[in-house]
């Protein structure tokens, strides 16, 4: 991928003045344009298809009922309620359990541990990121599940409370590593101040250094957030997918990521699939609207420093 | 007052990292113990003779050789698709793009990243559907399929990666080829992808780590339990993650479950070695990798 | 000697994102000995080196206006002419940074690379032009048994030496130096002076300083920058008389 070509050398003694236009040299900026383009058209392609697939719902007059509860595709009831309650619910107690937990990883990195410590746990938090989610899945099948089924004698033990920690495991590292990216960026100047004024480390932490990595918390909970709604593997294995809307923490529960892995793994009915599909775009316009979400408070974060 | 809850921080810090810590070690240590005796040929190969096996003379059942050569497949494809698309606009990006059209162009990338990668097999499978209600009544699921949409799940990170990689470099860096009468082009070619090459190297191998190790996406697109060997682009395959998958929901006899255990430590070590490689070739870990499921 | 104009800039401002660096500079600057800018930090010294080979277009947020004309071919010609190559501007108008930014390849390729891009020379001729481009800055002697090694692994001085024999293979007419001893120590600066001393009959050297003590050292003439304007334009026999030194050192720091 060799760039140069004739064209591009000049004389030296040649004047200012341009030589005929570089064709080459456009056309390779032209073909990594195209490139880019075509990557980015990806998503809106995936939007229209979702959509497309959806809109038989919509013409049919069946869309109200996607929000029924009940989940009879034999009796034609498509009610996708309980798996949209079962999403937010897990996604909603797994970031409940791994938010606290990272935010006391972080504190412990950044002066509440050891220092010869804190790379150490940061490599872990990183190497967890490596782990593949069905190996978690697998791990928390044979260990978590077994468990809770012989400590609380409740069920079979594939429930919410066992989907909920192993996901907060699986999103962990997401909260971890954005919180310290931040800290990392505030620390330095903050904590000279802190010591010259006789603050205790957990109050600089905790009054000072935290609130000025406020941009970083808020996007470590919604990206948290984001990567528990859009996880299969964990619900799938391990929450039971029993369509229904849970009641306490040991019943089973059906997400939207798993109900689409499930049905398209046994049935054919065209019916069904629609049904899929507006699972599909359900899941989408919650991701989208994160990371719209996300992409905005990056933006005035940036904003803010630029005015400074 | 005050004290007891600096106390209580201060404690709360050390429980959570000593709790995540006896988490990961728990985990290692689970699979290390049950899955390191079943390493051997007969994880591999079952009852079939080792040459035969490898190069599919022999139909193996109830063994990891498919599902290893199945992922092999699949991450080849994938990467083939992905990565020169993704370095290409990774580089646009960061050295071509005017800036209204970065922002649009990015937004929409990150937004192609934020997609959950179910939704990704949904897509293709969607696809599937559509030929065959059109000109093509035969499609079917298939490690091709499979593989597109690994591309599409991948190539937002490899973006990423690129971008990054390019825009960390210092002004002076950036400024040299100018300032020597290069132009964009050569500037671009022969001194900053170069000096990011590492790191662009580095996110192709995370890359391919998160598609090795993805189960949603192949699930609706291809992957079965006992395929064997990939029969070509269009058959249906064997993979790592999903014989995982497969086997802890749908285990029946001790060996099978031993099995699994072996299954799940070959993808972990092939996970943590791709990782491990990336992690030295660019130190500064892009955890945005593995965000979405 | 014959004092005929090679720079002439008129009515310039560049502004980035919104803050204004430089404004109102007109400025007319004659073929002469080493011209030095001298100035405050902040004062726009470089902003003012990097509009002379349209550099500044490569930091975010840049605006500008005005106009500058170069000599180059032998008439005037404006620098910001749509018609105008820029990348051959700047390889007539060659600039070697602040710390030495040698690229991380060996010591011929950090020269043959450019040589390689932007001249039309065979690797007869480049050979040439990498003898005679290290002979100038006085490398050669020091390099020429290890040319494949990484250049990185050279000393301070030598890389900035590097840096200064990378521009001139590429036979500019103009040379500007952004502080081009701010990162060396005494030595490594004293040898880079009496170096630009040396060349300063075969190129425009523009350059600018940080220590007054260099500036009337090499200085043909001086400009005096302060808060984007220019203050003053002294020609040698002016700095050379202690009180206005004195007077200049009261104003700059």
């Amino acid at each position: 991928m060799n760039p140069q070509n004739s064209n591009d050398k000049r004389y030296p003694n040649q004047g200012l003045l341009n030589r005929p236009l570089n064709w080459t040299s456009k056309d390779w900026e032209t073909l990594l344009q195209s490139a880019t383009i075509f990557s980015a058209l990806i998503v809106l392609a995936l939007f229209g298809f979702l959509v497309y697939f959806t809109l038989p719902l919509f013409a049919d007059g069946q869309f109200s009922e996607l929000f029924s509860v009940h989940w009879r595709p034999f009796h034609g009831e498509f009610g996708l309620l309980s798996m949209i309650v079962g999403t937010l619910v897990l996604a909603i107690s797994a970031l409940l359990i791994a938010y606290p937990v990272g935010l006391g990883i972080c504190l412990f990195v950044h002066g509440l541990g050891p220092s010869w410590l804190a790379r150490p746990v940061l490599l872990l938090i990183h190497g967890m990121t490596g782990v593949p989610t069905v190996v978690y899945g697998f791990v928390a099948v044979f260990l978590l599940v077994p468990l809770l089924r012989d400590n609380f004698s409740y069920g079979s033990g594939f429930s919410l409370l066992a989907a909920s920690l192993t996901l907060s495991v699986l999103i962990l590292p997401t909260v971890v590593l954005l919180i310290n990216s931040q800290l990392q960026q505030v620390i330095p100047t903050l904590r000279v101040t802190a010591v010259a004024l006789g603050i205790s480390r957990v109050q600089e932490l905790t009054r000072i250094s935290l609130p000025a990595a406020s941009y970083g918390l808020l996007a470590a909970a919604i990206l948290g957030f984001g990567r528990a709604v859009g996880d299969t593997l964990i619900a799938l294995m391990i929450a039971g997918n029993a369509a229904q809307i849970p009641e306490s923490a040991f019943d089973s529960i059906r997400t939207l990521t798993a109900h689409i892995a499930l049905v398209v793994a046994t049935d054919s009915q065209s019916t069904i699939y629609h049904s899929l599909f507006a699972c599909g775009l359900i899941l989408f316009l919650t991701t989208a609207s994160v990371n719209l979400l996300l992409h905005q408070i990056k933006r005035r974060a940036c904003r803010e420093i630029n005015d400074e | 007052m005050n004290r007891l809850l600096s106390s209580c921080v201060y404690c709360w810090s050390w429980m959570t990292t000593l709790g995540i810590s006896l988490v990961a070690g728990l985990l290692l240590f689970y699979l290390l113990s049950q899955g390191l005796p079943t390493i051997g040929r007969e994880l591999f190969f079952g009852d079939a003779p080792i040459w035969a096996g490898i190069f599919g003379q022999v139909r193996i059942w109830d063994a990891l050789w498919p599902a290893c050569v199945g992922t092999l497949f699949l991450v080849l494809l994938a990467a083939l698709m992905a990565v020169p698309l993704g370095i290409a606009s990774g580089i646009y990006l960061a050295c071509f793009a005017s800036k209204p059209f970065k922002r649009i162009l990015s937004l929409l990338v990150e937004l192609l990243a934020g997609t959950p990668s179910i939704v990704m097999g949904l897509f293709g499978f969607a696809l599937i559907l559509f030929l065959r209600n059109t000109f093509l009544p035969d499609a079917n699921t298939s490690l091709f399929l499979a593989a597109s949409c690994l591309a599409l799940l991948i190539l937002p990170y490899l973006i990423f990666t690129t971008q990054a990689a390019l825009e960390s470099l210092s002004y002076e860096y950036r400024l040299i080829g100018p300032s020597l009468g290069f132009s964009q082009l050569q500037t671009v070619f022969h001194i900053l992808v170069p000096a990011a090459g590492r790191s662009i190297l580095g996110g192709v191998i995370l890359s391919v780590g998160r598609a090795a190790e993805d189960t949603a996406v192949i699930m609706l697109t291809g992957v079965i339990a006992n395929a064997g060997l990939p029969q070509g682009l269009f058959g249906k395959f064997e993979a790592l993650p999903f014989r995982i998958f497969y086997l802890a929901a749908e285990y029946q006899t001790p060996a099978e479950l031993d099995s699994a255990y072996g299954t799940a430590l070959v993808l972990l070590s092939l996970t943590g070695m791709l990782y491990g490689g990336a992690f030295t070739l660019h130190k500064t870990l892009a955890w945005r990798w593995n965000q979405n499921g | 000697m014959k004092h005929k104009p090679f720079c002439i800039v008129k009515d310039l401002h560049i502004s980035f994102h919104g803050r204004t660096v430089l404004q109102k500079i007109n400025l007319t600057l004659n073929d002469s000995k080493i011209i030095v800018l001298v100035g405050p930090s902040g004062s726009g010294k470089t902003t003012f080196l990097r509009s002379l080979n349209r550099l500044n277009e490569y930091y975010p947020g840049y605006s500008g206006r005005g106009e500058i004309e170069l000599d180059l071919s032998g008439s005037m010609q404006s620098i910001h002419h749509p018609q105008v190559n820029v990348t051959e501007l700047r390889r007539q108008v060659g600039m070697v940074f602040q710390t030495p930014n040698v690229l991380p390849v060996s010591i011929a390729k950090n020269i043959n690379l450019p040589l390689n891009l932007v001249t039309d020379l065979d690797k007869v001729g480049r050979e040439k032009r990498l003898v005679e481009a290290l002979q100038e800055v006085h490398l050669w002697d020091e390099v020429k048994d290890r040319l494949k090694e990484n250049a990185s692994r050279l000393s301070g001085g030598q890389q900035q030496r590097l840096c200064l024999a990378r521009v001139l293979a590429l036979k500019p007419k103009i040379l500007l130096l952004d502080e081009p001893t701010a990162s060396l120590d005494f030595k490594a600066s004293r040898r880079i002076e009496n170096l630009l001393i040396e060349l300063q009959d075969r190129y425009q050297i523009i350059a600018v300083s940080h220590s007054l003590r260099q500036a009337r050292k090499i200085a043909g003439q001086i400009v005096v920058m302060a808060e984007g304007q220019i203050a003053h334009l002294l020609e040698k026999e002016q700095f050379e008389s202690p009180d206005m030194l004195q007077k200049l050192l009261e104003e700059i720091f």
